[in-house]
């Protein structure tokens, strides 16, 4: 059993946050060990040649609200980040019509006009009040959160800051904002549109990586996702990064090794040591002991506290609070290496294909498609987010041929059989995937070379996410800022001193963001301001 | 109580102003109704039905049999807000609400009470009590919260924030872990909540299935722990003889302090002088009131858009109001049983209240199929016993049976066929926990949204005049522009079951929003 020297800081996992706290602490001269189980970094921002020639964004596959200072900060693009903006978002219908709104809103006014001239001419107004909001709130995701139960003075100024920016806008501003708190994502969007061509797969972005439906009240807020961009307007903020998503890991960890940080991949931890309460290195999967002065966890809190660390360093408390803590997996995901482009047969082409291709065909489709799942059943007739990134990029496929993934609601962990039965049924979940696609696609069995299926409990056995919940952890109001995850410990420490938690299980949650990451280094270097 | 009557009988009372109108003689209006007479105004309530007290009037179910209101949620009453109109003095009194027994599908039959759960495993029954005492504990501040005007948000003066002050300290006080516990359960799903504390299936459907009425949603949704918090810390007595008993006694104060009452009168409009946007009156199909005042408890959306000309209000009040959703979601089937003998509990207990879900998965399944327009499979029963005098004869009761999830038009309509189909799952479930009772019904009538929207004058046929969903409740009841009872429109206020506290809480709103009207 080799011990080795101490290292100012070891992150346990590779994953895009952890990637991101190790390059911020490396910047800031402190000497970083990141180590990853699997033999790619990543986690589940990730991209793998799976099969050869093509290669897959295993898992997340748009980046959506990267930090922009965060891509400042480590130089990101220098070392290899590039990102293509999704130009359209399309809807096939069964019937043979289609909706895609575009990069551009004047062809996305003409495309709505025709289902709907009333919801045309309102979508710049709509657009307009949530990214208004949108820039009311993205400041809550690149600072740490105040705890309301402290006195301490400095955190009650800025909790009164915050308290006062939220008051700065119009009556408009307050009930928009108490609605998109309250409301289902349809109801909502019920108040201004009247298409259900637009409402379904509108409605559908509040309810991504949840385990919600879109008529469950609470989910209209998920809809400023769209809108917290640093550009205005929904498109510009998404996109493909080059090379798959991984490829934005990847760049934070060219930075991070840039800095001075180690990295070293096929390196699983087992344990992370505990002494008197004080974190003080960990234990790989082969034996080895590594020390540091500081030990940051880069995975999620229930496979941080009770697969590392263990119940019994932890206090009662916190482990009750822990085991209420909801994961609760929903999506599914399948991979395709296709042999040449897919026809849609009512729009066949593929320049509105360079997007998003939505299967949401109705509300009610969406919503019955969450009541399968809420019985411990894949949905039979899925909710289906399509990219075909190959278009717009021409290093992850042969020349002709294309990646076409596809992130799959609902597939619940909890399966009425019990979880650990989904592999016997993720051949099932596959041919369901491609059933459905074929509806719209009648040839796409002929073209499929290879196929790739991740089901909840795949994610949680290949990319330790527990029970395959994409975030860390749901994202319901009761799991976020100064709950996330758990109040008392939304600000990155954790009740093993030294210990600090870097993923998405902290604020402001899951998503390609980096700010879990960036905000965990600052409260560890004590640059964060306040009481950090 | 006929028109006429309260004119005759009125000892002379100084009544000061111009008249107050009050429109709807429901709970809401006649609580309203009183504290405006009690503090020396002329009142006058109007509402379209023969007979007042909306849902809570005694409705007769066949010869010797009546119902004395149609809710089966009675505990809910705004007993501080309405002790100030000294209903005991026209004899009323309260009582300890009924333990809610509860039998499901394959399970033991257990009795909810106040403070102890009977008929559950020791560690489920540990659990209630701790649970209770949490209530207990945080029940005070929500008390507090229903039983209050809602905050100003909106452009708050100093007034408004040194109030919201005063309840962020009230909140404070009660200390970190229960101030953090509810903070963290209020949006939770009601599920989510029972399950972090019991594991009998057929309890936490007990304690879930109450909520439920008045909303579109299962127990699975984001909201209905609020809900369950709200009725729980809320729970403890309710009226002698029901929300009729209730109902008779604001009647009679009412009559006490010379209010005048015009039934079989529909309000059609209410008179506004529009330079000043002041009202003056009401219209009502043949003639018209002048008032100073109008108190409205009729549906929220009926009253600032059915009653009022177009453009009277800004245009995004308005607009806000056509938003509200009412449709309504339970229906009720109100059976006059010869013997309820099957219904008693052990040792004889005489069983008031049943609730027959055997698990949340009942719930969730029953609010499934009301998004898609159709009738449960298995319908989830809430029912009220009334037994003997004056419901039924001695040995008889009257059984008032809510079942939710029920659409509002049926499933294609309520023709005969799906009327008698409702019925007949709703007698199976009552013949399963009590074989035979079917062969003992000898009336009975059957309440669907429909029905409840004509029979009533509720738009929708919602109980509550309006969904009890996080965004249509307290801040945003019915919208954030009219939530504190006050309307843009001088002189006319809304004081019904649309507006904060609203729902099965009787009283707060009637009396929140005439104490409104009186500081004006």
């Amino acid at each position: 059993m080799a011990v080795s020297a101490r290292y100012d800081a070891i992150v346990v996992g590779g994953g895009h946050n952890g990637l991101t706290c190790a390059a911020y602490l490396a910047k800031a001269g402190k000497r970083v060990l990141v180590l990853e189980r699997r033999h790619v970094l990543g986690g589940a921002a990730v991209s793998e040649e799976v099969f050869p020639g093509f290669t897959y964004s295993v898992c997340s596959y748009v980046v959506s609200l990267l930090r922009p200072w965060i891509i400042r900060d480590l130089e990101l693009s220098r070392f290899g980040l590039e990102m293509i903006p999704l130009e359209s978002s399309f809807l096939p219908l069964p019937d043979g019509r289609s909706m895609c709104r575009w990069a551009d809103p004047a062809l996305t006014r003409d495309e709505v006009s025709r289902f709907s001239r009333h919801d045309a001419e309102l979508m710049p107004e709509f657009s307009k009040a949530m990214s208004k909001i949108g820039r009311f709130v993205r400041p809550i995701i690149d600072s740490p959160v105040p705890v309301p139960t402290s006195m301490n003075p400095s955190e009650l100024v800025r909790l009164l800051k915050l308290g006062r920016h939220f008051q700065d806008a119009s009556v408009d501003m307050m009930e928009l904002r108490l609605k998109l708190l309250t409301m289902s994502a349809v109801d909502f969007l019920d108040e201004w549109f009247e298409a259900e061509e637009l409402k379904a797969p509108m409605s559908v972005s509040g309810i991504i990586g949840t385990f919600l439906g879109v008529r469950s009240p609470g989910t209209a807020y998920v809809l400023l996702h769209h809108y917290m961009g640093e550009i205005d307007g929904a498109f510009r903020s998404w996109g493909f990064s080059r090379g798959g998503t991984g490829g934005v890991s990847n760049a934070i960890a060219n930075a991070a090794r840039h800095f001075g940080a180690e990295i070293r991949t096929e390196a699983g931890v087992r344990e992370i040591l505990v002494k008197g309460g004080r974190a003080t290195g960990v234990v790989l999967e082969n034996g080895d002991e590594l020390r540091a002065a500081h030990v940051v966890s880069g995975c999620d809190p229930r496979r941080t506290f009770l697969g590392f660390v263990g119940a019994e360093h932890l206090p009662q408390e916190f482990v009750t609070a822990l085991s209420r803590y909801r994961f609760r997996g929903s999506s599914g995901k399948v991979n395709l290496a296709l042999d040449g482009l897919p026809e849609f047969t009512c729009r066949p082409g593929d320049a509105h294909l360079r997007g998003d291709i939505a299967i949401a065909p109705s509300i009610d489709y969406l919503e019955r498609a969450y009541d399968e799942a809420k019985y411990g059943s894949f949905s039979r007739r899925p909710y289906i987010n399509i990219v075909l990134p190959s278009l717009v990029d021409s290093t992850i496929a042969p020349p002709g041929k294309h990646v076409m993934s596809c992130f799959v609601q609902y597939a619940p962990y909890e399966i009425s059989e019990g979880a650990e039965h989904w592999p016997e049924k993720r051949d099932a979940f596959g041919e369901t995937v491609i059933d459905t696609i074929e509806e719209y696609v009648p040839n796409i069995r002929d073209l499929i070379l290879h196929k790739q299926v991740l089901t909840p409990w795949d994610m949680e056995q290949e990319f330790g996410l527990s029970e395959g919940n994409i975030f860390h952890g749901e994202l319901t109001l009761d799991q976020l800022a100064f709950q996330r995850p758990m109040s008392g410990w939304a600000r990155y420490r954790t009740p093993v001193r030294n210990l600090w938690l870097a993923g998405s299980g902290t604020h402001p949650g899951g998503g390609v963001m980096g700010s879990p990451g960036a905000l965990c280094a600052r409260a560890m270097l004590g640059t964060n301001g306040g009481s950090g | 109580m006929r028109p006429g009557d309260a004119r005759d009988e009125r000892r002379v009372r100084v009544t000061s102003g111009a008249p107050v109108l009050v429109l709807g003689a429901d709970l809401e209006g006649l609580a309203a109704a009183a504290t405006l007479a009690e503090a020396g105004r002329s009142v006058h309530v109007i509402d379209s039905r023969e007979r007042p007290g909306g849902l809570a009037g005694r409705v007769p179910v066949a010869e010797g049999y009546s119902a004395p209101g149609l809710l089966t949620e009675c505990a809910l009453v705004q007993r501080a807000l309405l002790a100030d109109l000294q209903l005991d003095r026209a004899g009323f009194a309260w009582r300890d609400e009924p333990p809610v027994l509860h039998v499901g599908r394959n399970a033991p039959l257990m009795a909810i009470r106040h403070d102890r759960v009977d008929g559950v495993a020791s560690a489920d029954a540990e659990a209630y009590r701790e649970w209770r005492a949490y209530i207990r504990r945080v029940g005070g501040f929500i008390a507090g919260i229903l039983g209050d005007t809602p905050p100003v948000v909106d452009e708050p003066g100093l007034k408004d924030v040194l109030e919201l002050a005063m309840r962020g300290l009230r909140l404070r006080s009660l200390g970190d872990s229960d101030m953090m516990e509810l903070l963290r359960i209020v949006t939770l799903p009601a599920r989510d909540w029972l399950d972090e504390h019991f594991s009998s299936p057929a309890l936490k459907a007990g304690l879930a299935a109450p909520v439920l009425s008045g909303t579109i949603v299962g127990p699975r949704a984001a909201g209905t722990t609020a809900l369950l918090l709200m009725r729980e810390a809320a729970r403890g007595a309710e009226p002698v003889g029901g929300l009729a008993g209730l109902a008779d006694a604001l009647l009679s104060r009412c009559e006490e302090l010379g209010v005048t009452l015009h039934l079989g009168d529909r309000p059609t409009n209410i008179l506004v002088e529009p330079g000043e946007r002041r009202v003056t009156g009401v219209a009502l199909g043949d003639g018209q009131l002048q008032g100073a005042m109008v108190v409205s408890a009729m549906d929220p959306a009926e009253t600032v858009l059915g009653l009022l000309d177009p453009g009277l209000l800004p245009h995004h009040v308005e607009t806000e109001m056509t938003g509200w959703r009412r449709r309504g979601d339970t229906a009720i089937q109100l059976l006059a049983c010869s013997s309820v003998a099957g219904f008693d509990g052990e040792g004889g207990e005489q069983i008031e209240r049943l609730i027959t879900a055997g698990s949340e998965v009942e719930l969730e399944r029953a609010a499934d199929a009301l998004k898609y327009g159709a009738l449960p499979d298995e319908p989830c029963l809430d029912v009220r016993i009334w037994r003997g005098q004056p419901h039924a004869p001695v040995g008889g009761a009257t059984l008032v049976v809510h079942v939710h999830g029920v659409p509002h038009g049926g499933e294609t309509g309520w023709n005969d066929e799906a009327r008698t189909r409702l019925r007949d799952r709703v007698v199976d479930v009552l013949e399963s926990v009590s074989p035979g009772v079917r062969g003992q019904i000898i009336g009975e009538s059957l309440l669907t949204p429909c029905d409840l929207e004509r029979d009533f004058a509720m738009p929708g046929g919602h109980l509550y005049h309006g969904e009890l969903g996080l965004d249509q409740l307290w801040l945003q009841r019915p919208s954030i522009a009219l939530s504190r009872y006050e309307t843009p429109i001088a002189g006319l206020f809304l004081a019904g079951a649309g507006s904060h506290p609203g729902g099965p809480y009787f009283g707060g709103a009637g009396v929140l929003g005439a104490r409104r009207a009186l500081r004006d």
